[in-house]
């Protein structure tokens, strides 16, 4: 089985099984039944609080009955409900398809003469024929291939949808940010796009639906199975729901019995009214026996468009493995924050604090100095740059080797600009300089013309209303592109029209230079 | 760290990239493959193998802000391999039309090879290259003049330059890619011409000459008066342009 048909099996069968509303003592004994019916699509919708249902109560989903017959044709197990009035004929069956054979489909069988038309008595012939290749054919409601029983073969197919499922959502990461123009949008370093990149972070999360969900409604061992996968990343886009979650969190973890399933990401998506006191209910009030759940293993916490939101203090110390903090937009979050968090970040990689007014070059110092492996660091703002001066970005160059650096809007100048790079220079990729005031033609025309910035592939510079020496900045676009690494500028209408101005004027220059060149080359003399 | 070494430097100026492709074809056993070869390898070898389909070849020249690419494309001369011209001819700056002068059915095969890479591409420079000009030199002098002159009205029609050329004794070897680079810039060129009947002809004042129209190299004023003439340059096809890389 390719991984694609298994998720469709999986997919269809608990599809079905959702179906138990219409639960009706059965005339008839059914197997599982793989019916298509779209009214599941929206129950399956709402999975992330019908999973906290179920945990409560782990009853085993019943199976239920069968509605339109529904046959595989691709995989190479099927479940074969097979048509006729014969009672023999209504056993469903489980069966192994052989390369010759299928039964349904009314071709004569090895076994079987060829030349005999096949009847409905004959049919009877065929399974009775092939009885002895009948895996299941218990007549109770249970019915299901025994594969899908064993615990360590069920948790393989789940744990290989869990990866497709994080692959899924990468790849769409990848795929949005590319629209954008820039080379990776968690790593997109404007400020002037922050609403609409938060919302398209958010759509990706929110729009996965995913195939797990549907597998943890299947039965009680699939549940418990699939539970450890979806318990990994927590989405939540609506403060019932992580209420909910919270409040039951204790018997969601303690279900899953070890540990290695607390979880890896959480996102909180859109919790405008919710606050940090708030989450203590949930994630235990009195702290010392914060049991419920724990963070040992996050690496990735981010809150969008949640302003009065803050991870709770007695989290902190569990935060040694978190990779990615994202908390842009966040109205509460202050250097006092950043200093006591800093203390236990030594792992963190990735710091999205667009838009968060309250930090200044005190809560940026205490991060640098602690976070050596700070590889992304993002500080833009509209309001309160002068908060974030020179000494964030010197303190960055000297303590790490930050490759994405986003200032917008901050009160930079052209030295701070020259110590930075002097430092760290040599591994910046991209850096967003936007709206950043201070900046003259003494600094950027003079960094790219002499090769300061050897890695860098994206380079932005709206707004900068001092810098008017765009030439080597041409210059430099077109040597690096010479060098097979591009350089992406992207900048405002005044100075994009500078540069295309510029560059026009470059390209005739050359141009004429080169003709010029050609006609002295064609009189010489041949050697 | 492998940067550090262009840090004390200014990034240099990018070079500009001519690319020019040029088809080769004619009949069998002309020369086409020993001209090229010649041309990009300066080897010449009496020995014949025949071209089965095309081959291609790339020659550089550096000069100082600018690299002339010359793209060769050989076509092996065979009937069979007609239906590989549209890889010589499409996208081709200048097509050279090569016969060999010892053979006169081969001049006469030009037609044939004009009319079919017309058919494909009506832009390229054609360029008419009589070879092994070092085994016609030794003939009958009366038939170097009916030559010379049947070639001259075949230039007319075609509009094409002449160049009797040996790649054996490399006679007009460079010049041939020369004239073709003249022609397909519109630059001027200066070396004079051999009309004399019995020398290695080399005619081309008069032929190839785009009109001013057609011409890329164009010099316009744009709206504002402030900026300067725009100049662009590119080669009559679209393969060979300047581009900075
Ligand atoms: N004497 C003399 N021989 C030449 C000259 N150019 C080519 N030849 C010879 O002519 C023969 C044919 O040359 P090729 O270059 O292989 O001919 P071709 O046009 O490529 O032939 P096809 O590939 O079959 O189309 C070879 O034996 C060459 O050595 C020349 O200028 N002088
Ligand atoms: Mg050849």
């Amino acid at each position: 089985m390719t991984p694609n048909d298994r998720s469709t099996f999986i997919k269809r069968s608990s599809e079905n099984l959702l179906s138990e509303s219409s639960l009706q003592p059965p005339q008839k004994r059914y197997s599982i039944d793989l019916t298509n019916d779209s009214s599941f699509l929206t129950r399956s919708n709402s999975a992330p609080q019908s999973r906290i249902k179920l945990s409560r109560s782990p009853s085993p989903v019943r199976l239920s009955r069968r509605r339109h017959p529904y046959q595989f044709t691709k995989s190479d197990i099927s479940l074969t409900p097979i048509k006729g009035n014969n009672d023999i004929i209504d056993l469903p069956l489980l069966k192994i398809h052989t390369k010759h054979t299928s039964i349904d489909n009314g071709l004569p069988s090895p076994i079987n003469s060829p030349h005999k038309k096949v009847n409905n008595e004959q049919s009877c012939l065929i399974i009775n024929n092939f009885a002895e290749l009948t895996l299941l054919p218990t007549p109770t409601n249970e019915a299901c291939h025994q594969i899908f029983k064993i615990p360590e073969i069920v948790d393989k197919i789940l744990m290989n949808l869990y990866l497709m499922e994080v692959q899924q959502v990468n790849d769409i990461e990848r795929t949005s940010s590319n629209r954008n123009g820039t080379i990776d949008s968690t790593s997109r370093v404007s400020s002037t796009t922050e609403n609409s990149q938060q919302l398209a972070a958010a759509n990706v999360i929110t729009q996965r639906r995913g195939t797990l969900h549907n597998c943890a409604m299947v039965n009680k061992l699939w549940n418990e199975l699939s539970m450890k996968y979806l318990l990994r990343n927590l989405t939540f886009k609506d403060s019932d729901k992580l209420m909910n979650f919270m409040i039951n969190s204790k018997t969601i973890y303690e279900g899953t019995k070890n540990q290695t399933n607390y979880p890896r990401s959480m996102t909180l998506y859109k919790l405008n009214r919710f606050n940090t006191e708030d989450l203590s209910i949930g994630f235990g009030c009195n702290d010392t026996t914060q049991d419920n759940i724990h963070f040992n293993n996050l690496q990735s916490l981010q809150f969008y468009i949640c302003p009065n939101l803050l991870p709770m203090d007695s989290w902190f110390k569990e935060f040694k493995n978190l990779k990615k903090l994202s908390l842009p937009g966040n109205k509460r979050i202050d250097d006092k924050f950043m200093i006591e968090i800093s203390l236990h970040l030594e792992n963190l990689e990735h710091l999205d604090l667009r838009a968060c007014y309250n930090i200044t070059d005190v809560g940026v110092v205490s991060i640098a100095s602690r976070c050596k492996k700070l590889k992304l660091i993002n500080l833009g703002r509209h309001k309160n740059g002068q908060a974030i001066t020179d000494v964030s970005l010197v303190a960055l160059s000297k303590y790490t080797h930050v490759e994405t650096v986003g200032v917008a809007g901050c009160h930079i100048t052209d030295s701070g600009l020259w110590e930075f790079t002097k430092n760290n220079g040599d591994n910046v990729k991209r850096l967003s300089l936007n709206n950043c005031k201070g900046l003259t033609n003494m600094s950027i025309p003079y960094l790219v013309s002499y090769n300061y910035l050897p890695k860098l592939v994206v380079l932005e510079i709206r707004d900068i209303d001092h810098l008017t020496n765009v030439k080597p900045l041409i210059k430099y676009k077109l040597w690096k592109k010479a060098q097979n690494s591009p350089l992406l500028i992207e900048s405002c209408n005044r100075i994009t029209k500078l540069l295309s101005f510029e560059e026009e004027k470059m390209k005739k220059k050359r141009a004429l230079a080169s003709l010029r060149e050609m006609q002295q080359w064609i009189n010489e003399d041949d050697i | 760290m492998p940067h550090s070494s262009s840090r004390r430097h200014q990034v240099p100026d990018v070079k500009n990239q001519v690319e020019i492709q040029v088809g080769l074809v004619g009949d069998a056993q002309v020369g086409k493959t020993s001209l090229m070869v010649k041309y990009v390898q300066n080897i010449f070898d009496e020995e014949y193998t025949q071209t089965l389909g095309v081959n291609f070849l790339k020659r550089k020249i550096n000069l100082r802000s600018t690299d002339i690419v010359f793209s060769l494309m050989d076509l092996g001369g065979q009937r069979e391999f007609i239906n590989m011209l549209p890889l010589a001819s499409v996208g081709s700056s200048a097509i050279i039309f090569l016969f060999d002068l010892t053979r006169p059915e081969t001049l006469d095969s030009v037609k044939e090879w004009y009319r079919q890479v017309y058919g494909l591409n009506n832009l390229a420079i054609p360029i008419l290259v009589g070879t092994k000009y070092d085994l016609f030199i030794d003939m009958d002098k009366e038939y170097q003049k009916q030559i010379s002159n049947t070639v001259l009205e075949y230039a007319n029609v075609m509009n094409a330059p002449i160049i009797f050329s040996s790649t054996a004794k490399s006679i007009n070897i460079q010049k041939i890619f020369k004239v073709a680079l003249s022609k397909i810039f519109n630059l001027t060129l200066t070396i004079p011409e051999i009309t004399r009947t019995g020398d290695p002809l080399l005619i081309y004042k008069k032929f190839g000459n785009q009109d001013r129209k057609s011409s890329k190299i164009t010099t316009s004023s744009s709206q504002s008066s402030s900026s300067p003439a725009s100049v662009s340059v590119s080669p009559r096809k679209s393969k060979s342009t300047i581009t900075s890389s």
